[in-house]
C-alpha cells in the first residue's frame, strides 16, 4: 500500500477521475461519494505518469510510504 | 491480506459525523477503515477482490455492566462499505471528494456546527461514459463562524491547512495488489489437449 499526500485545489476530483477508471460498481461508487468517500482504479504502468499529471496540475504528490 | 487490516486511521473525541441522514457523535475511539483482499478466480482470468468496511472502534465499552462482561463492539457502517474486484495491473485508489467549497483554504476546525446539508450531483464532464457520481455536498453556513458537519470521507482522509501558506491535503491510498506469478496465465497460450479417442 502507498500513502500519498496531495495537496488540495481547485478541480483536483476532474483531474483524479480523468486519470482513472471506475469501479465496477456504479452504485457503490454513488454510495461512497455521498459519503465524500472517492474509490478509482488506476493502471499500475500509468502510476508514475498519473502521478506526474497531478504534480504538473498543482498538486505536488508526497508518499509518505510504502508498505505490503 | 486475508485477514482484516486498518489502512486508516482518525482518533476521535466528541467527534461529529454526518452519515446518510443522520447526526453521529463518537466518544473516544478510533475510526478506521478496515480492508482485506485475497484473489480468485473469474472468467476473465484470476481477479484480487478487496473488501473495504469503515468502522468506529471505542475506546471503552458502550454500556458498564456490573455483572457481564463489557465488550467493545464497533460500530460498522455499511453505506460506505464495497466490494471490488481488481485486474492484474490494477490499483485501487480512496481518496475523498473535494471538500465542502472554499473550506479546504482555511483551517477546517472540528469544533463545527450543524447545518442542512443540499444535494447535489456533479456530472463527470472529463469522463462521460463514466458513471455519475453525485456528491452531497453541504451550503456554506450563512454565519461564517459555523462550518458544516463532515462526513466521513473528509473526516478520515482531509488533512486541514495548519497555515494560512500551506494548502489542506488529501490522503490518497493505493491498493497494489500483487498476484503471485505463477497463478498468471501464461505468455504462451496453452496447448489445445486433444481428445484420445483410443
Amino acid at each position: 500500500m502507498l500513502t500519498v499526500l496531495i495537496p488540495e485545489q481547485d478541480g483536483l476530483d476532474g483531474l483524479i477521475r480523468q486519470n482513472s477508471q471506475p469501479i465496477q460498481s456504479d452504485e457503490a461508487s454513488r454510495r461512497l461519494a455521498s459519503e465524500s468517500i472517492l474509490i478509482r482504479i488506476l493502471k499500475e504502468e500509468e502510476l508514475v505518469t498519473v502521478l506526474s499529471t497531478l504534480e504538473g496540475g498543482g498538486a505536488a504528490q508526497n508518499t509518505l510510504g510504502a508498505a505490503r | 491480506m486475508m485477514e482484516w487490516r486498518d489502512l486508516l486511521e482518525h482518533r476521535t473525541k466528541n467527534q461529529l459525523m454526518r452519515l446518510q441522514d443522520d447526526l453521529l457523535l463518537f466518544n473516544e475511539g478510533r475510526l478506521t477503515i478496515g480492508a482485506r483482499g485475497w484473489i480468485e478466480p473469474s472468467i476473465e482470468g484470476v481477479r484480487t477482490r478487496v473488501e473495504l468496511v469503515p468502522r468506529h472502534l471505542p475506546d471503552r465499552p458502550q454500556t458498564q455492566s456490573l455483572i457481564r462482561s463489557n465488550k467493545v463492539v464497533p460500530k460498522y457502517f455499511d453505506v460506505a462499505s464495497v466490494q471490488t474486484e481488481l485486474a492484474p495491473g490494477e490499483i485501487l485508489m480512496i481518496t475523498c471528494t473535494a471538500p465542502l467549497t472554499a473550506l479546504w483554504k482555511d483551517d477546517i476546525s472540528e469544533d463545527v456546527t450543524e447545518d442542512t446539508p443540499v444535494e447535489v450531483r456533479e456530472t463527470d464532464v472529463e469522463e462521460p461514459s463514466a458513471a455519475i457520481e453525485s456528491v452531497v455536498m453541504e451550503t456554506p453556513a450563512e454565519d461564517p463562524e459555523k462550518k458544516p458537519i463532515q462526513r466521513l470521507g473528509h473526516i478520515m482522509f482531509m488533512t486541514p491547512a495548519l497555515s494560512s501558506e500551506r494548502r489542506s491535503q488529501r490522503t490518497a491510498l493505493l491498493l497494489i495488489p500483487r498476484i503471485p506469478s505463477g497463478m498468471l496465465p501464461g505468455e504462451k497460450t496453452a496447448p489445445t489437449r486433444n481428445q484420445d479417442n483410443g
